[in-house]
């Protein structure tokens, strides 16, 4: 079970209120830094399913990554937009790209592409706290799997 | 039988109400019988065998839906939409368990650079949360929806202005016409 500090910075983060995830930001302990990298993930995964279930062709993906880079623009440091493009194109079944992004570029793309995705759709703001309770069963499946 | 009844009622006989509603019924069964037969469900010339299409299932019978059957098309786009939900699964349990490996085995994300990352988010805009439920946690509000560009309000304002302005030259012109 994600603990709430990690699960409300993703849910502040996601509906763009970045003041109060500064805030959580600032409570996490190392634990909770730890599970911030699979939920993360987890809620990475429910949101691109979302956004590409239905098209995730190449052109779909270069559309939203441009969206993003034009959204973004004034992003300080500047948005990694290729590494943004290869995590959302291993999404979509080229595996082999996370290969090519560190482990670090592949975490600091996931909040910024959950709040694109979060902020594009009505319908997932709607029931942002279904998503995050998804992405939480997803995560606990992982980690029993181990 | 129907015979009988209607040669006596036409004779004259005393055909009570009863009597007219049991003729009256035997004519609405005569016709469904004579509307089926036309139906096909019976064969021609007098064959009391129905086609084969037209066959009813016995009783125990599985159903057994046409190739045109609405029945069909439903199971094909349940199984197709089953079909996708597995793929879906499938796919964000290989992307996610693969990118939650990597991320594992690296170092944990700073604190500083979850910030900065932050940073980068609270640099897109505009922020939009109609529609969103408030967390059990209590209400947050996001401060950048209270944000109104600046040339808005000035040119609200100028608006403001000079209505204001026209409501008052109109007022005066008024006056000074009563005056006169």
């Amino acid at each position: 079970m994600t603990s709430s500090n990690v699960r409300s910075l993703v849910r502040a983060v996601a509906l763009g209120d970045t003041e109060q995830a500064q805030t959580l930001n600032d409570r996490l302990n190392d634990d909770e830094r730890n599970e911030l990298g699979v939920y993360g993930t987890a809620v990475l995964s429910v949101c691109l399913d979302h956004r590409f279930r239905d098209d995730s062709s190449r052109a779909a993906i270069d559309r939203f990554v441009e969206a993003m880079r034009s959204n973004y623009a004034k992003a300080d440091p500047p948005l990694k937009v290729l590494a943004i493009e290869g995590v959302i194109r291993a999404f979509a079944g080229e595996d082999w790209i996370l290969d090519e992004i560190s482990p670090e570029d592949q975490q600091a793309t996931q909040l910024p592409i959950i709040r694109e995705i979060v902020a594009s759709s009505a319908e997932l703001r709607g029931r942002i706290d279904d998503v995050l309770t998804d992405a939480d069963q997803l995560a606990t499946a992982w980690a029993s799997e181990g | 039988m129907g015979a009988t009844i209607r040669s006596s009622v036409d004779q004259g006989g005393e055909a009570d109400g009863v009597l007219v509603e049991a003729i009256n019924k035997l004519k609405e069964m005569q016709s469904t019988a004579e509307s089926v037969r036309g139906n096909g469900l019976r064969g021609g010339g007098g064959d009391a065998t129905p086609p084969e299409s037209t066959w009813r299932n016995e009783i125990g019978d599985q159903l057994q839906p046409g190739p045109a059957s609405p029945h069909r098309g439903f199971m094909k786009q349940e199984l197709k939409s089953n079909d996708d939900d597995d793929k879906s699964k499938s796919r964000m349990n290989r992307f996610g368990r693969s990118m939650a490996r990597n991320i594992e085995s690296a170092q944990t994300q700073g604190k500083d650079t979850t910030a900065s990352i932050i940073g980068q988010v609270a640099a897109r805009d505009p922020v939009e949360t109609v529609g969103v439920p408030q967390s059990h946690g209590g209400p947050e509000i996001s401060h950048n929806d209270a944000a109104v560009p600046v040339q808005d309000v000035v040119a609200n304002a100028l608006l403001m202005s000079a209505f204001a302005v026209e409501g008052l030259s109109r007022l005066f012109k008024r006056k000074k016409n009563r005056d006169k």
